[in-house]
């Protein structure tokens, strides 16, 4: 695999004093509004995990951004370049690995598609190695149109009074398709993105009860899927198609392909220490 | 359930007496001072000048997708409390549907699904968890990534209940207690409504050309009703005529001379309609989306690329009828020994720009050039004019 080979000469370079960079990696949360994604979205237990493959472990950012505001917008894209930019400015990092989840992967893509757009986009682009892409909402998703939907024949929703937050507009499939036709990169008949974007695609969900592996990444969170899945297919993390999260930039593994039993990640699961994931981005740093 | 897809699907009713014909995009003329300024600028502020140019060793053309066709196996509408006391019919074709209750407005209290009775198309008549192979409330529904309005209550149909003429009712509920939207997903159906736009962009004083059509196991079905609304991002709405086409298609066309929204996003389109699909009437509801654009800035003329000592310079003249930001995307070739055209680089290339005329400038990196050993004549291609102060794709190929 192309990923795993430039991983190799990547670790090399670590391994040679005179090229080494400063390696960085930065976890980029998914839709809402977040002000500890440490804790909150991600777990310390995650984070502290992953940023254990860094030669310098300290050299870890977890972002913390209003990501129910649409990608382009100052909260969303804004703020993440700003955090990134400081960053990669303070810390000299030199060779920085983005992991986002979700719709942070759409808010990450921004930045990649649109260069020009704000003048930190090109320092950042620059100092990516590549993103890995947890569950990217890339293509958008049914439910964001089962959301949405009803809130135009009926007088009474008006969009006006914030019935959803944009980042939920954003993610109805219609809209993403303009906007990865138009103004994103890295999908089908699309040119690439100019760095890496490494997808992990969840397949399925396990919801059973008496299933200790339901249970990581919170049993709570996993109830209802069995409605909303009625919108997805049978290939899903819950959340999202499967040929969402692999419809842009290039698929790295199905999450069978290397999880610890070959268990699959649920939506709420691929952003949590749950069967190995840890190790694996561990591993790819 | 709703869902796009990248490419038109149903050849063998692809039978449209207006054949999809993607064109070049670019306005004709800038729009009207008055509706130029009404345009929120809710995109980028930046100030400064920004190149980008990344090689383009055998990279695709800046293309365009067509249009996306979206499809539907759902629909919606509101039904009063009263309705639902008395019962309110739907159809489906397949088993296991997901049904949705949410009331409308403020105030709304959710329906208990253990009060909810279904009298199913067999004739029976089954109270609460005897119709529903799952339940989920609104909170269960937004920890699973679904935040449906507050007091929504779902639940999936038991497969023995079958498919065919339901009818549901709330007997329970308050006379008075408001509006509820009613939202069926027939999930396993056949019947496929589908919609799509001539083209993602409309802009300010043209039309917006659609078309539509109810399909059952891929072929074509007439439909008995059909009405379609363009809503605009802040929520203005507006009706659009639908007509039958010979092949039982739909056509839409709008003109779209309204002020533009007050709110950034797209537009969209929705079609309803009820036609017959299996022996029954079915009802559909689809949405795709759109760019209404109000044309801020257009291309003065083409764009030149000077080539001098290893240098590959471009510049495009601008013309803006408002202050902003704006960049120029394209895609530079060069000759290779046999005087082949090859691409050489993506390049874009923002800048702020008054109103009034201006330019845009990229220099394609010397060692980029020199690296890929291409040569002059250089050209470009592929040419695209955003407005990222607003943002609009003004001119794509």
């Amino acid at each position: 695999m192309v990923k795993r080979l430039l991983g190799v000469l990547a670790a090399l370079a670590v391994a040679l004093p005179l090229s080494a960079g400063v390696t960085g990696v930065a976890f980029v949360h998914g839709t809402g509004r977040q002000t500890n994604a440490y804790a909150d979205y991600w777990t310390t237990a995650m984070v502290d995990s992953v940023r254990q493959g860094l030669p310098d472990p300290s050299k870890f950012l977890v972002v913390n951004c209003d990501f129910t505001q649409y990608m382009w917008a100052s909260g969303a894209a804004g703020c993440l370049a700003g955090q990134l930019y400081t960053f990669i400015t303070t810390k000299g990092i030199t060779d920085l690995v983005v992991i986002t989840h979700s719709n942070g992967g759409n808010v990450m893509r921004w930045i990649l598609s649109n260069p020009t757009y704000d003048w930190r986009y090109p320092t950042i682009i620059s100092k990516i190695r590549w993103v890995n892409a947890l569950a990217p909402s890339s293509l958008g998703t049914p439910l964001a149109n089962a959301v949405m939907n009803g809130t135009v024949f009926e007088q009474s929703l008006g969009w006006l009074l914030g019935y959803q937050n944009d980042a939920v507009r954003m993610q109805q499939t219609d809209w993403m398709a303009y906007y990865n036709a138009n103004w994103l990169l890295g999908t089908a008949g699309r040119p690439s993105l100019p760095k890496g974007f490494w997808d992990v695609v969840g397949t399925d969900v396990e919801t059973a009860v008496w299933d200790p592996d339901s249970y990581c990444g919170g049993y709570s969170l996993n109830l209802g899927l069995e409605i909303t899945q009625a919108w997805l297919s049978s290939c899903s993390d819950g959340f999202l198609d499967c040929t969402s999260q692999a419809g842009a930039g290039s698929v790295w593994f199905y999450d069978t392909q290397y999880t610890a039993g070959r268990e699959p990640l649920s939506h709420n699961q691929s952003r949590r220490k749950c069967f190995g994931l840890d190790v694996i981005l561990r591993n790819d740093l | 359930m709703t869902k796009t897809v990248a490419v038109p699907v149903l050849a063998s009713v692809a039978l449209f007496a207006a054949p999809f014909a993607p064109r070049a995009e670019a306005p004709r003329s800038l729009a009207p001072a008055a509706v130029v300024s009404a345009v929120p600028l809710a995109g980028s502020l930046e100030r400064d000048p920004v190149v980008f140019s990344v090689p383009a060793d055998g990279e695709p053309a800046l293309s365009v997708p067509a249009p996306a066709v979206a499809e539907s196996r759902e629909f919606w509408r509101s039904v009063s409390a009263e309705e639902l006391r008395a019962g309110t019919r739907f159809t489906t074709t397949a088993p296991g549907a997901v049904v949705r209750l949410s009331p409308v407005g403020p105030g709304g209290s959710a329906v208990d699904p253990a009060l909810v009775v279904v009298e199913t198309p067999k004739g029976d008549s089954l109270a609460g968890p005897a119709a529903f192979r799952e339940v989920a409330t609104a909170d269960q529904l937004r920890r699973a990534g679904a935040p449906f309005p507050e007091g929504s209550t779902a639940f999936r149909l038991r497969e023995e209940a079958g498919a065919g003429a339901f009818r549901l009712r709330v007997p329970s509920l308050e006379p008075g207690a408001g509006r509820y939207l009613l939202h069926v997903l027939d999930r396993d159906s056949l019947a496929v409504l589908s919609v799509r736009t001539l083209s993602d962009t409309v802009f300010y004083g043209e039309v917006l050309a659609a078309e539509g059509w109810l399909a059952d196991a891929g072929e074509f079905r007439r439909v008995s009703f059909a009405e379609a609304q363009v809503a605009s991002p802040d929520g203005s709405r507006f009706d659009a005529p639908v007509k039958p086409r010979p092949d039982g298609s739909l056509s839409i066309t709008l003109p779209l001379e309204v002020p533009p929204a007050a709110a950034p996003g797209l537009w969209e389109l929705h079609l309803r309609v009820r036609g017959e699909a299996a022996g029954q009437t079915v009802e559909r509801t689809v949405h795709t989306a759109f760019a209404y654009v109000v044309p801020t800035a257009r291309r003065s003329g083409p764009v030149s690329v000077v080539s001098k000592r290893g240098r590959v310079v471009l510049e495009a003249p601008v013309e803006t009828a408002a202050a902003g930001r704006y960049a120029l995307r394209a895609l530079v070739l060069g000759r290779d020994g046999k005087g082949t055209a090859k691409p050489l680089a993506l390049l874009e290339t923002a800048a702020w720009l008054e109103e009034g005329r201006g330019t845009l400038r990229a220099e394609v990196p010397p060692a980029t050039v020199q690296k890929s050993g291409l040569r002059g004549p250089f050209e470009v291609r592929e040419v695209w004019l955003l407005d990222q102060s607003r943002l609009q794709v003004l001119e794509k190929p």
